[in-house]
């Protein structure tokens, strides 16, 4: 058994109905619809299985869990009979065990029988099933077996196959497809000849396999298994934590050998995931224990200078020394910080309290600035708070499902599972993207409407679809009556009836047919329950907010919002992007989104700290940079944020970063921003933490500390001491102090804990005296702000277009196996999936410029230039070109403009006019 | 000392004219984007007023004349009220 593993066999069924039996004797309630087997796990009553697994549909294929029912006929499989009011069962008679050790006797006959030597020995349901099952001998006779001797896949660069372990049980394949929806795994041929292959027998590698590792759990035996568990024993402890990466925030069972992280265990509890993960919270946490770890604090006088080993206090000190200069000389708003949202809330809390109580200024910000901020504008002004309305469960109730901009199977990707699952149950499905996503056409799915609109067009396509719902008469009148401000709705439908924002008037501009998007609109507002996802080709745009507002405005029409099945779900980037917005991590915002103008939230505060709290918001992140170049902004704290490469039109950047006195990174590795800092702050990884993360449904999850931090402090400390050098106290013993104060000063937060965390599991805010147990639904009957505000969106064209020099527009995303900038990913094997960005352009774009798969072709903006690989593909239309930005050596972002959200500044990333040509004498 | 004097005795220095060029575009763009609203110059007032750093209102008061003629008449409104402080 998996360390944190916890399965009853059969998924749970929640029936309306109880239904009352009998098993070996003893009364046993369980919902109607629930398997014989779960009925008797949940009572105690351990019933040998092997094909049965509590995440998987039952398949009764190994007949070991058979038992007997009185008035019945033969031995049915408890994983496949329901049980039945009345019902008497029998587990363990003379009779079924004789025929479960037939049954095991001959899965050993084809098995190797060196348990002593296999490296799942002690972890193997197969071997803890013949234990169970008391098989004593085996009567058949060797030479039978038709595994032995096949060959072992191991292809993949985190786990093996090895077919002669495997007992063709179709867990795996059934995990596969079931959970993950790849569809990667099939049991070839028949009988005792059957196996199991990846693909058409190309490996697990050259298939569609996406190493999510769902098989890996799935399976009872050592025919799949960890790489790592092979290489070094099994693990002997488990710290249960939260993934480190995106934002869908699933929780995991840390397997340890001492110190040493052996394996990252799905955790069946988490409910973000539910037991499932994908290819970089599973396997790709190598990076936390890479040798490019920093291990202590490193400081220089300039820049040209070479780095000096220095010890924390003297890092400290001189941090804290410069900082106080600058402000004495420059004045106090001369210096500011960046929050990481890769850190904990915990910690981003203590770096905005750090800006705001020692620094006195209000110069904090976070990476939403560049990735979500717009939501949090958006959902405030129409809905009343900066978060998204649902959990993740919520989905499996949606009838209608709208993707905006968002490729969750890539980016989100146990989110993306779980939405598949509900499209192979029959969802439909509308998505707005310029690019064919694995949406569009996946393995058994397909969107029933692709609006495969022109970058940068968001605005005018989602008005066209509000025109469609207003003048067919499909706005759900009573919801708006009931629910939404009467005269912001009135203002809306006169607005949005008006005929230029009809779907034939912008068909033009957004380039999708108007009955296309009039077929959308009908579907999405006729459904019974129609959710909408999005994700950054919503906010990353020059009207980033306005089209968040577009669609508040849209669900608000149609009554899509407070009940399971639908809302407006912002799939946020980062782990903790969520959080480090909760958390204050914003010039304009207290923790809690309370402006600073705000003076009862600033009085609350002010008493607190002890300090007085500037009303006036600070500077945001570009503008920071922009005022460092104008000469006024000379000193940083950057918290866990490649700067230097992610951030947009990076040549400004660096020479902002150039032009201050003072930078200070603190980060697990010299990243790009590393090479214009001063102090060097080693940071610690998730592994070596303790602290809360928020995810994208707001669930608030622990992290919890599994090694000790690589560099001897973990963040929070590390700017509890720089706070303490610039004279204002800090003296928390634990982040559970800190989550504390946050719980006493932020109404949402008022009823977190530890403690309850520890009850729970995890929490999803508001939680406090009326929503004691947190909300996973919002604005179920009122809105946060009271009533709901529709927001006139008028669209407003970007000026980045092409023209004659520049025909193209490049858009950006991500891929599966890699991470934003690349920091962690690129230090995993994960390279073995994708080792450079390349630029993805269509067939005829290509053909025009005498580009082949291959090339290398360079990309021109107004800004910079640089050089890829070209990958002609389909995926993208005409007129438009695609890459990513996992590594630096592409320097994509130095292609990206100054422009940025009108609302928030959320850099315009999605939009560039460029122009595409192929390097002369450099083909592939 | 009261902050918000504080933030304007720091605020001495005159932004480069790239740097004023680059907030009235900045500007332009709030007010393409609020000219739907009822009241396009109170919209744009108030979103200054809550989230742009006093420096970059400060600075926009600092445009001149030439720059202010090829502003917006909205902007222009907004540049004026700012201007009256
Ligand atoms: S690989 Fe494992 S899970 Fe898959 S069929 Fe074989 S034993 Fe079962
Ligand atoms: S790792 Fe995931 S995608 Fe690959 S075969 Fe296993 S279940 Fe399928
Ligand atoms: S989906 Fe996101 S949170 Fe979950 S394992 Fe993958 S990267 Fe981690
Ligand atoms: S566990 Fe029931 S048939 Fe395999």
């Amino acid at each position: 058994m998996r360390l944190c593993d916890d399965d009853l066999g059969t998924p749970a069924r929640l029936g309306a109905a109880t239904v009352r039996l009998t098993i070996d004797g003893r009364t046993v309630e369980a919902p109607e619809g629930t398997s014989l087997l779960r009925a008797a796990a949940q009572a105690g009553i351990r019933i040998p299985r092997l094909c049965a697994s509590e995440r998987l549909e039952p398949f009764g294929s190994c007949r070991l869990c058979l038992v007997q029912i009185e008035g019945g006929r033969g031995y049915p499989a408890s994983c496949t009979t329901p049980v039945a009011e009345g019902m008497v069962v029998h587990t363990h008679t003379p009779r079924v065990t004789e025929l479960r050790r037939g049954v095991m006797e001959l899965y050993l006959s084809d098995h190797p029988l060196d348990c002593l030597t296999c490296s799942a020995n002690g972890d193997c349901e197969l071997q803890e099933m013949a234990a169970l099952v008391g098989v004593r001998r085996i009567r058949y006779p060797a030479g039978g077996q038709k595994h032995a001797g096949m060959p072992v896949d191991g292809s993949n660069p985190y786990f093996a196959f090895d077919a002669e372990k495997c007992i063709v049980c179709a867990r795996c394949v059934r995990a596969c497809d079931e959970i993950q929806g790849s569809f990667a795994l099939t049991v070839a041929g028949r009988g005792f000849a059957a196996a199991v292959t990846a693909g058409q027998g190309e490996g697990f590698l050259g298939s569609e396999c996406v190493s999510c590792g769902a098989c890996v759990q799935a399976c009872p035996t050592a025919a799949l298994m960890e790489k790592r568990v092979i290489e070094e024993g099994l693990p002997e402890r488990a710290v249960v934590t939260t993934c480190a990466y995106c934002g869908v925030g699933c929780s995991f069972g840390v397997e340890l050998k001492g110190e040493v992280p052996v394996r990252l265990v799905p955790d069946g509890r988490g409910r973000a995931n539910e037991g499932h993960s994908c290819v970089k919270g599973r396997f790709a946490f190598g990076y936390a224990t890479h040798p490019d770890r920093v291990r202590s604090p490193l400081v220089r006088g300039s820049i040209d200078e070479p780095w000096r080993e220095v010890g924390w206090d003297e890092a400290i000190a001189h941090v804290a020394t410069e900082f106080r200069r600058i402000q004495a000389r420059y004045g106090r708003e001369a210096i500011g910080a960046v929050a990481s949202s890769r850190c904990t809330n915990e910690e981003v809390y203590l770096v905005q309290k750090l800006v705001r109580a020692a620094f006195g200024n209000n110069n904090i910000d976070n990476c939403a600035r560049v990735c979500h901020s717009p939501t949090g504008y958006g959902l405030k002004r129409t809905f009343g708070e900066s978060a998204g309305t649902q959990d993740f469960a919520s989905v499996d109730h949606a009838d209608v499902i709208m993707v905006i901009g968002a490729n969750p199977t890539e980016a989100h990707p146990v989110f993306g599972a779980r939405l598949k699952r509900r499209l192979r149950q029959g969802a439909r499905l509308i998505v707005i993207d310029p690019r064919t996503t694995g949406l569009v056409h996946g393995p058994h799915v397909r969107a029933e409407y692709h609006l495969a609109l022109r970058p940068g067009t968001n605005v005018a396509l989602l008005n066209a679809m509000a025109h469609v719902i207003v003048t067919e008469g499909l706005v759900d009148e009573s919801f708006v009556a009931q629910r939404c401000e009467a005269d912001s709705f009135a203002r809306w439908r006169a607005f949005i009836a008006d005929p230029r924002h009809a779907p034939e008037a912008v068909e033009a501009e957004t380039g999708v047919a108007a009955e296309q998007v009039r077929a959308a609109a009908r579907r999405y507002a006729s459904a019974d329950n129609a959710a909408i996802y999005y994700g950054l080709g919503v906010t990353e745009h020059s009207q980033g907010a306005t089209t968040v507002m577009a669609i508040a405005n849209l669900a608000m029409a149609t009554g899509n919002i407070g009940r399971p099945g639908v809302g407006v779900n912002p799939l946020r980037g980062q782990n903790n992007v969520q959080g480090a917005c909760d958390m204050g991590a914003f010039p304009h915002e207290l923790p809690g989104y309370r402006h600073v103008s705000d003076p009862v939230a600033r009085a609350a505060f002010e008493a607190h700290w002890g300090v007085t709290i500037s009303p006036e918001p600070g500077l945001r992140l570009p503008h920071m940079l922009a005022e460092a170049r104008e000469g006024r902004f000379k000193g940083i704290y950057i918290q866990g944020e490649d700067l230097a490469q992610s951030e947009p039109d990076l040549e400004h950047v660096h020479a902002a970063l150039e032009a201050m006195e003072c930078v200070v990174v603190q980060d697990l590795f010299l990243n790009e921003t590393a090479r214009y800092a001063h102090v060097f702050l080693p940071g610690a990884s998730f592994l070596e933490k303790d602290g809360t993360f928020t995810n994208a449904e707001r669930r608030i999850s622990r992290v919890r500390r599994a090694i000790p931090p690589l560099a001897g402090l973990e963040d929070w400390e590390i700017t509890q001491r720089l706070a303490q050098a610039m004279g204002h106290s800090m003296a928390y013993s634990h982040p559970s102090e800190i989550m504390d104060e946050i719980a006493r000063l932020t109404p949402q937060f008022s009823g977190v804990s530890y403690a309850l965390l520890e009850r729970l599991g995890s929490v999803q805010w508001p939680c406090n005296e009326e929503a004691p147990h947190g909300t996973p639904l919002m604005h179920r009957e009122r809105f946060v702000r009271g009533e709901g505000s529709f927001v006139l969106t008028e669209y407003v064209p970007t000026s980045e277009r092409p023209d004659g020099r520049r025909e193209l527009l490049l858009t950006t995303g991500r891929v599966l196996a890699q991470y934003n900038v690349g920091t962690q990913t690129r230090r995993t094997a994960n390279g073995v999936w994708c080792s450079a960005d390349v630029l993805e352009i269509h067939p005829q774009d290509a053909e025009a410029r005498g580009i082949s798969e291959g090339d290398e072709v360079c990309i021109e903006s107004r800004m910079g230039q640089t050089r890829l690989r070209a990958r002609v593909s389909e995926r993208v239309r005409p007129g438009m070109v695609f890459t990513t930005f996992h590594f630096p050596a592409s320097k994509t972002n130095v292609l990206v403009t100054d422009g940025s959200d009108w609302a928030t500044n959320c850099p315009e990333y999605k939009v560039v006019a460029v122009r595409v040509e192929r390097v002369a004498g450099a083909s592939a | 000392m009261n902050p918000a004097e504080n933030l304007r005795s720091e605020a001495v220095a005159v932004p480069s004219a790239a740097y004023r060029a680059r907030l009235l575009a900045m500007l332009e763009r709030v007010c393409a984007n609020c000219r739907a609203e009822p009241d396009p110059v109170a919209t744009v007032l108030e979103h200054l007023r809550r989230f742009w750093h006093p420096w970059l209102r400060q600075a926009l008061t600092a445009l001149d004349a030439q720059e202010r003629a090829q502003a917006s008449e909205t902007a222009r409104q907004v540049l004026e009220r700012l201007d009256a402080g």
